[in-house]
């Protein structure tokens, strides 16, 4: 099974709320692999997003062994 | 009383003579002083920033400030706000041809959920609506340098921001700066860099390398905090030439600018210090927080791939010439 989580920007497309990222990791991300299953993350709605952002995003599940 | 002395040239370029305010955070009696230079002042964003850091973390305490050489030349000082931060009453004439605002005025960031709202004004502020690729470079800068200060400064005023865009001169750029008076980059990093804590020249090289960062030490540093930041901010630019200036505690710390058509210059080091094209300066007296300055050579970037591959692959020399592509 896939979950998508859309990951959202305000309107001029920039992600740089580190806050709402770590609140998509914990409540949606991490939740969707302790399950086994694979998460789509869609960014459609982002049109650049800072480092510090997608650290927070996925940082953890990405150096998870 | 403490004093803190404005140049006539409080600029990026003469970062030095600002920088060093050797009776900026002494303990006395009396109000606290802001001096101008008496004949003409010429500023950037760095100074106003970090003044207005300073005189919030002063009225905080219960001092005044008082301005000395207070004078019609300081209206551009007034235009960025700065004497509103201050508590300072002046009003100068406004002259009628002046050019119609390309800054953004000094903001006072204090809690994360202001950042939102200065990003989003620095595209119609700037007037960098038809430039995205200068717009998302300076947006970048701003967001990672406020987050910085509300996350790690322990600053109680929180952040001063402000920025400028050049046009009528070269170089093209956007000088953006970021101060606080908070507990300095030493303390932070130095509560698990113990390293840090032994002068204030290795703790800001460590705040600009990759992968350090004050929260807990680690090769990705935590779940949420990287320690890239700064790093990528003074990658930004020095990906497009322009100036990276940090100060906090007795530590100064100036990247140059690249000299124009030398490309060869623009080389990328994880420790800035063995960048031959810097400029260090141990601090008469320390400043009480960190402040950082920094220019985005607007005419540099565009119709680049791969500026932010060249970043995180630390490829020690960009050898093809041409702009940056930012996005």
């Amino acid at each position: 099974m896939t979950t998508t989580v859309v990951i959202t920007a305000p309107s001029n497309g920039f992600a740089e709320d580190k806050d709402a990222a770590r609140d998509i990791r914990i409540n949606k991300i991490l939740p969707t692999l302790e399950h086994d299953q694979k998460v789509v993350l869609d960014f459609s709605h982002v049109q650049y997003a800072t480092q510090s952002f997608i650290h927070a995003l996925i940082g953890e599940p990405a150096a998870a062994p | 009383m403490p004093l803190l002395t404005v140049p006539n040239s409080a600029t990026l370029h003469h970062f030095k003579r600002f920088v060093d305010q050797p009776r900026a955070f002494v303990q006395d009696d009396g109000p606290a002083i802001l001096e101008f230079h008496p004949q003409w002042v010429h500023m950037e964003p760095l100074a106003l920033a970090m003044i207005a850091a300073w005189g919030a973390s002063w009225r905080r305490k219960g001092k005044t400030i008082d301005v000395r050489n207070l004078s019609g030349q300081l209206r551009y000082a007034a235009r960025m706000r700065l004497f509103e931060h201050l508590g300072v009453d002046y009003h100068p004439p406004q002259v009628e041809h002046e050019e119609a605002g390309r800054f953004l005025p000094i903001v006072r960031v204090g809690r994360k959920q202001d950042v939102a709202p200065v990003i989003a004004d620095v595209s119609a502020l700037l007037h960098l609506d038809d430039d995205p690729e200068s717009l998302a470079a300076v947006q970048y800068c701003v967001s990672e340098l406020l987050r910085n200060v509300l996350e790690h400064s322990g600053s109680h005023e929180g952040a001063f921001v402000c920025a400028h865009r050049f046009t009528a001169a070269q170089p093209h750029r956007v000088s953006i700066a970021v101060a606080d008076c908070g507990q300095g980059i030493a303390a932070h990093l130095g509560r698990v860099h113990t390293e840090a804590l032994s002068s204030d020249r290795t703790a800001l090289e460590l705040a600009m390398r990759p992968g350090v960062t004050g929260a807990q030490p680690g090769p990705y540093g935590t779940t949420d905090n990287a320690g890239a930041g700064l790093f990528i901010t003074r990658c930004i630019a020095k990906g497009t030439g322009g100036y990276f200036c940090l100060a906090s505690g007795r530590a100064a710390f100036r990247q140059r600018r690249s000299r124009q058509d030398r490309d060869d210059e623009i080389r990328l080091f994880p420790n800035a210090y063995e960048d031959d094209r810097h400029d260090e300066y141990e601090l008469a007296a320390p400043w009480e927080g960190t402040a950082v300055g920094l220019e985005i050579r607007t005419d540099r970037i565009a119709d680049y791939d791969g500026f932010f591959q060249w970043i995180f692959k630390q490829i020690p020399s960009r050898k093809k010439r041409g702009k940056i592509k930012f996005t």
